[in-house]
């Protein structure tokens, strides 16, 4: 009989968005809870008895009381599944912290908390988990290392359950700690090593997955989130993967150069082209480029007013974005008088390009705004 | 535009046609006194330029005259670029204006309206009538009564028709209604963002920083509970450790153990303890048995002994009692052979004493008699000793020369030696040289010459005689003969005198006598010394009691001896001695015979004394040497010594035998020492007590910890403090933009401000210009600064230093006011507009200085500008050199009122 589970990880419950108001983080953080009932219901269409959660279940090691409870709402609901969740480095196993809290409250049969490093039976004896749960945001030594000495009865299908970074996977000096030796299935004789951290989507070997996060949660990570379905048929068969979409939201980033008025409707349109759910698209658009204050103000109009609206939010970074003042924006601001006087000794300074430039390209895109403003009033 | 004529009718106080005329290019002045109705024709020069005809506002209908009621009229001829135009207008009631152009048309009504408005630069006036406004620059030129003074407010009409060639510059300070507006909306953002005074925050830019503040402050708050958290669950950790640990019984078991071993350990030492002591008590026992039995014993045998030592010391006792008793009787033997003795040396003594009593009778009566013959004999010195001396002193007191008396007579006799002496020396020598057989009868002064006759010394007259010759008298010539002579006399008067008085004949019978009383002294002083020798001190009257006395003493004495013939003294006094060394003998030897009776008495006495004491000792002692003798056989025969060896033989062996089992019992005693286990004990039931209450602290304590992670829990604390970063980065970019925003709007306010002062600076130049070599005229050296709407500000006459506008006097202001005046009518001259520059009582500050020199420069200006001077001070005015006008009466059609 084929032994089937789903794999998943990171789902940081109550995860907070620094950078979309509050608004915008009450639909993504209810997108991440969403995102259990998705899977839930995908186990029960695959029909799948164990989900195998490798991993930051939630953000942080004391999440509020109603975060913490929705989870566990969400799971007992699905009372066919058995939910096999692991502490990660965002909520490691502490004694008496957040998993001996939930215990004590009472987990549903059907919620197991992996908090030690022990083998367990499941599926009636057909397979055995081995987890390696964190005890700490950061551990030098591989979790993992352990299930080597691990002996089980011959004819289960071992399946490893951990949360790290695989050695050589990311030269990131954060991601350096929970390390996980790639070479770990074949040195614990596992068939399938269930792992959380990354949260795209990636496979390390043939039996060794990320399966990313089931909702997307940064502009790092590109495209919408998803679950892995694995299926094993007996033991040291190569398991069958299959990644199953359950992501509700697209974050995209965008790296975009304007310079005028026909790149800001192109970026317009291609804004309004990213996909056909703007209405859960998150773009995260560096910009670069001169423009003159007219164009600015188109592109105001277009981009930071317009295409906006039409996503459900836009991330504008403008740092290499400069107003390029040209004559005729001078003109239109005042062909004479000290208004353009003004304006002139602003541009000056700009093109002078000492500390200041900034602080007068500033100026000159207010003066510019408040002119037009003034002009459109009195016209 | 020049002035010429100006013609009214019912026109306010003129209700008959009245005309000005007629003004020439330059300096034109209308004198007259008050009330003549100048400012009224100013009025109308107002009314008929710049009023509507039609105009039904108030200030045309106070043109009216109050009393008539007819319409008011005006015509005015004005010359524009050299042409010359007439302009009628009538107010009120059937208003009407006509303006007759210099190439013959005649415009109406509007029409007229409209021309002379292109013409003369100004705005249609409004339904109030003409302003400040509408009037433009000739509001300002035109300057009326009690207006001259103070700056010209120029409004934008007029600023405009100063220059257009300023147009731009206009703009350039303006910036239109948008430039002024601009720094306004700028200002108006600052203020919205900080206070205007002391930019601080307000508004929203305020409550954002607060609203940082709070944050900052809560998630300080949030990561100090954080931290308590995690401080408490490590401690839970590390209260559950050891909770677990105490838990686990194992060392609770191993010391519990280890307990009972040692109690089991204990309790036979303990039993062993026991018995030693047992057996120890037992020796103890025994050892005093045997003391006992050999006290016993040895008790016996010093009985044996003591009673030996009483009987062998009574013995000896009882042989010194009969030894002392024979004693005592040879004693008393003894003391009666002393006492025989005694008796006899005392009558020996009786007859000793007979006989020297009775030599010391004679012995004494012997003595006696001698000192009373010897007393008598010395009686019988005395007398004659006393009567030698008696005479003797009788006989010295007879002679009367002494020691004193002789002197006298001895110096006296000197000086008449001395006086008879000078006498002689200053006598006359009478020499006689007669053969001494021949010298018979020859006298000289009565005495015959001596033989051998020498010389005679003549001091007084000598007379010689010669017997048979006759008489020769010799009188000396002495010098001092009579001072000589009595001296002399005197001399010899004296030495009788003294001798007379000791009954002496001369000197030398004088010292025989004396020496006569010295041997009677000397015999005196002789028997004196006797007298003394015999009685010294005057004993002598003593001699005669003792005397008295021994001759009774004498006859006192026994009789009997009288009748035996009196022995030598000498011999009495050997047979006294003889006697008296007998008498002596006699005492030693019947005392020594008394000492020898008593010595022999005490001893007699001591030893019957003795005698008596051993005999008692001896009696009661030998009593109880019988009863002790007598108990101790009874003892002896009760329990034999023998018995009482054996006894004691018995308790050694039991004693030595109880030795032998304390010993063996102190060999077996088990190794672990008792205190060491008792230590052991305690310390293991602490350790156990210890564990059990520290599982119940540690229980409580656990229990307290996971209560405040319950509550730590509550709060989420870890997404609270996720929450409240991200409002706090939201707050503080809200803060940065608004802090940015204001960088912008400070750097914009900043060089808007520059740019303006800049340009103002620019725009004003042809202006000051202008005025300034009108203001050197006045005010040499001085300055004026004016704001861009040509409005003087202030006066600097000394360098950095400016005065404001309002602060100058009231002539100095007005005077510039004028000249300000000029000057811009100088420029509307510059753009082909040339105006008239009206000044009504103007200069009425001024003093007689500065109005000269404002006449000086009002004439100047008046070359090219057209001046209207009004006022009513004709005599001040005159030195104005000005063309001066009359107002007189006319007679024409056009001036009919309605």
């Amino acid at each position: 009989m084929v032994f089937r589970f789903i794999h998943t990880a990171d789902w940081q419950i109550g995860k907070v968005f620094r950078f979309v108001d509050d608004v915008a983080m009450g639909g993504l953080q209810l997108a991440r809870l969403e995102a259990i009932t998705h899977v839930g219901n995908l186990a029960s269409e695959h029909d799948v008895r164990h989900v195998l959660v490798a991993g930051d279940v939630y953000d942080h090691g004391t999440p509020s009381t109603h975060s913490r409870n929705q989870v566990v709402e969400r799971m007992r609901a699905h009372t066919s599944v058995h939910w096999h969740l692991l502490p990660g480095n965002h909520d490691p196993y502490q004694p008496n912290g957040l998993w001996d809290q939930l215990r004590r409250r009472g987990l549903p049969d059907n919620i197991h908390a992996h908090t030690e490093s022990a083998a367990t039976i499941i599926e009636q004896d057909a397979a055995v988990l081995l987890p390696a749960p964190l005890q700490h945001r950061r551990t030098l030594a591989d979790p993992t290392a352990w299930m080597d000495n691990h002996l089980s009865e011959a004819g289960l299908i071992r399946i490893g359950l951990a949360h790290g970074a695989v050695y050589g996977f990311d030269t990131n000096e954060k991601q350096r700690s929970n390390p996980i030796d790639p070479a770990r299935p074949q040195l614990a004789r596992l068939d399938y090593l269930a792992l959380g951290d990354w949260h795209g989507e990636l496979q390390i070997n043939e039996r060794c997955w990320y399966s990313g996060t089931p909702e997307t949660d940064s502009f790092q990570t590109r495209g919408k989130g998803t679950v892995l379905l694995v299926e094993i048929a007996s033991p040291n068969e190569l398991p069958q993967v299959t990644p199953l979409s359950t992501g509700q939201y697209h974050w995209e980033s965008l790296d975009e150069r304007v310079e005028d008025l026909e790149d800001v409707n192109l970026l317009d349109n291609k804004l309004r082209h990213l996909n056909d759910d703007l209405n859960h698209t998150l773009v995260d658009l560096r910009l670069s480029g001169a423009l003159s204050l007219a164009d600015l103000l188109h592109f105001e109009e277009r981009i930071v007013e317009g295409a906006a609206a039409a996503l459900y939010h836009l991330r504008v970074d403008r740092r290499q974005l400069f107003p390029e003042p040209t004559d005729d924006d001078l003109d239109s601001i005042d062909p004479g008088g000290i208004v353009r006087a003004a304006a002139d000794r602003l541009r000056a300074i700009v093109e002078a390009g000492g500390s200041d430039t900034d602080l007068a390209r500033a100026a000159l895109h207010r003066l510019y705004i408040e002119h037009k403003k003034l002009e459109s009033r009195l016209r | 535009m020049k002035l010429r004529k100006l013609s009214v009718n019912q026109f306010k106080r003129f209700t008959a046609p009245t005309q000005l005329g007629e003004l020439v290019d330059g300096l034109n002045l209308v004198v007259g006194p008050n009330e003549l109705g100048k400012s009224t024709l100013l009025d109308a020069l107002r009314a008929v330029l710049f009023e509507r005809y039609s105009s039904r506002a108030q200030p045309i209908m106070a043109l009216q005259n109050d009393r008539s009621g007819a319409a008011p009229v005006v015509e005015l001829v004005f010359e524009v670029s050299g042409a010359e135009y007439t302009l009628t207008k009538r107010f009120v009631k059937s208003p009407h204006a006509r303006l007759q152009c210099p190439d013959g048309t005649l415009l109406e009504a509007d029409a007229a309206e409209n021309k002379l408005r292109n013409l003369l630069g100004f705005a249609e006036a409004g339904s109030r009538g003409a302003t400040s406004e509408t009037l433009g620059m000739w509001g300002v030129l035109w300057v009326q009564q009690g207006q001259s003074f103070g700056r010209p407010a120029l409004p934008d009409s007029a600023l405009a028709s100063l220059s257009s060639g300023l147009e731009s510059e206009v703009r350039t300070v303006l910036g239109g209604r948008r430039g002024r507006e601009l720094p306004q909306v700028l200002e108006q953002r600052r203020g919205e963002l900080v206070t205007t005074a002391r930019r601080q925050p307000r508004g929203e830019h305020k409550d954002t920083i607060d609203r940082i503040s709070e944050l900052e402050q809560r998630l300080s708050d949030q990561q100090q509970q954080q931290q308590q958290m995690s401080e408490t669950l490590e401690q839970l950790a590390v209260t559950e450790a050891r909770l677990r640990r105490l838990e686990d019984d194992s060392q609770d078991l191993i010391d519990q153990e280890g307990l009972t071993e040692a109690q089991g350990q204990l309790d036979e030492v303990m039993r062993h303890d026991l018995q030693l002591e047992a057996a120890r008590s037992e020796l103890q026992n025994r050892q005093g048995q045997l003391e006992q039995a050999q006290r016993a014993q040895s008790e016996r045998a010093s009985r044996w002994a003591e009673l030996k030592t009483d009987q062998e010391e009574l013995r000896q006792q009882r042989e010194r009692l009969e030894e002392l008793q024979l004693r005592e009787r040879e004693s008393l033997a003894g003391l009666d052979e002393l006492r025989q003795a005694a008796a006899n040396a005392e009558a020996a003594l009786e007859v000793a004493i007979q006989s020297e009593a009775s030599w010391r009778v004679i012995v004494d009566r012997i003595s006696r008699s001698a000192e009373l013959n010897d007393l008598l004999r010395r009686q019988k010195a005395i007398e004659a000793a006393q009567e030698r001396l008696a005479d003797a002193q009788h006989q010295a007191e007879q002679i009367q020369v002494t020691d004193e008396s002789l002197q006298r007579i001895r110096s006296a006799a000197e000086i008449a030696d001395q006086a008879n002496a000078r006498l002689r020396v200053a006598a006359t020598r009478i020499g006689f040289d007669i053969p001494s057989d021949r010298l018979a009868g020859i006298e000289a002064g009565g005495v015959p010459l001596a033989d051998p006759p020498t010389t005679v010394e003549a001091v007084e007259p000598v007379v010689i005689t010669i017997p048979e010759r006759g008489r020769i008298l010799i009188e000396p010539a002495v010098a001092d003969h009579d001072q000589l002579l009595r001296a002399e006399r005197e001399a010899k008067l004296e030495l009788q005198a003294a001798l007379s008085d000791v009954g002496a004949q001369s000197l030398a019978d004088a010292q025989i006598l004396r020496d006569g009383r010295r041997d009677l002294e000397v015999t005196a002083s002789a028997a004196r010394q006797e007298l003394e020798r015999l009685a010294p001190s005057g004993e002598a009257p003593t001699l005669q009691p003792r005397i008295d006395e021994l001759r009774q003493a004498l006859e006192a004495l026994p009789t009997e001896e009288d009748t035996v013939q009196m022995p030598q003294r000498d011999h009495a006094e050997a047979a006294l001695d003889s006697a008296q060394t007998e008498l002596q003998k006699a005492r030693d030897e019947e005392r020594i015979a008394r000492e020898a009776v008593d010595e022999r008495a005490r001893a007699t006495s001591g030893l019957s004394v003795e005698v008596r004491t051993l005999q008692n000792t001896v009696g009661s002692q030998t009593e109880l040497v019988e009863r002790r003798d007598e108990r101790l056989r009874s003892d002896a025969e009760a329990v034999p010594d023998q018995q009482l060896a054996v006894v004691s033989d018995t308790a050694a062996q039991a004693v030595a035998e109880q030795q032998q089992a304390v010993s063996s019992l102190e060999e077996d005693r088990p190794a672990s020492a008792r205190t060491q286990l008792e230590a052991r004990i305690s310390r293991l039931q602490t350790a156990i007590g210890q564990r059990a209450s520290s599982k119940v602290d540690l229980r409580i304590e656990s229990v307290r910890l996971r209560e405040r992670i319950e509550v730590h829990e509550s709060a989420g604390i870890d997404e609270a403090i996720e929450h409240t970063q991200h409002e706090l980065e939201q707050a503080t970019r809200r803060r940065d933009r608004f802090e940015r925003e204001l960088e912008v709007l400070d750097l914009l306010a900043d060089t808007l401000r520059a740019a303006e002062s800049e340009a103002r600076e620019r725009y004003l130049a042809p202006v000051v210009n202008r005025v300034h070599p009108y203001l050197q005229m006045l005010f040499p050296n001085a300055e004026i600064s004016m704001d861009e709407d040509l409005n003087i500000t202030g006066m600097s006459r000394l360098v950095g230093y400016e005065e404001s506008f309002d602060h100058l006097s009231m002539g100095t202001q007005e005077q510039i006011a004028v000249l300000v005046r000029l000057a811009f009518a100088e420029m509307l001259i510059d753009r082909g507009a040339p105006a008239t520059v009206i000044l009504d009582d103007a200069l009425v500050f001024s003093d007689d200085q500065r109005m000269g020199l404002m006449f000086d420069i009002l004439s100047h200006a008046a070359q090219r500008v057209q001046i209207l001077v009004f006022t009513c001070r004709e005599q001040l005015f005159e030195g104005l050199g000005a063309h001066q006008l009359q107002i007189a009466s006319v007679d024409a059609e056009s001036l009919r009122s309605a």
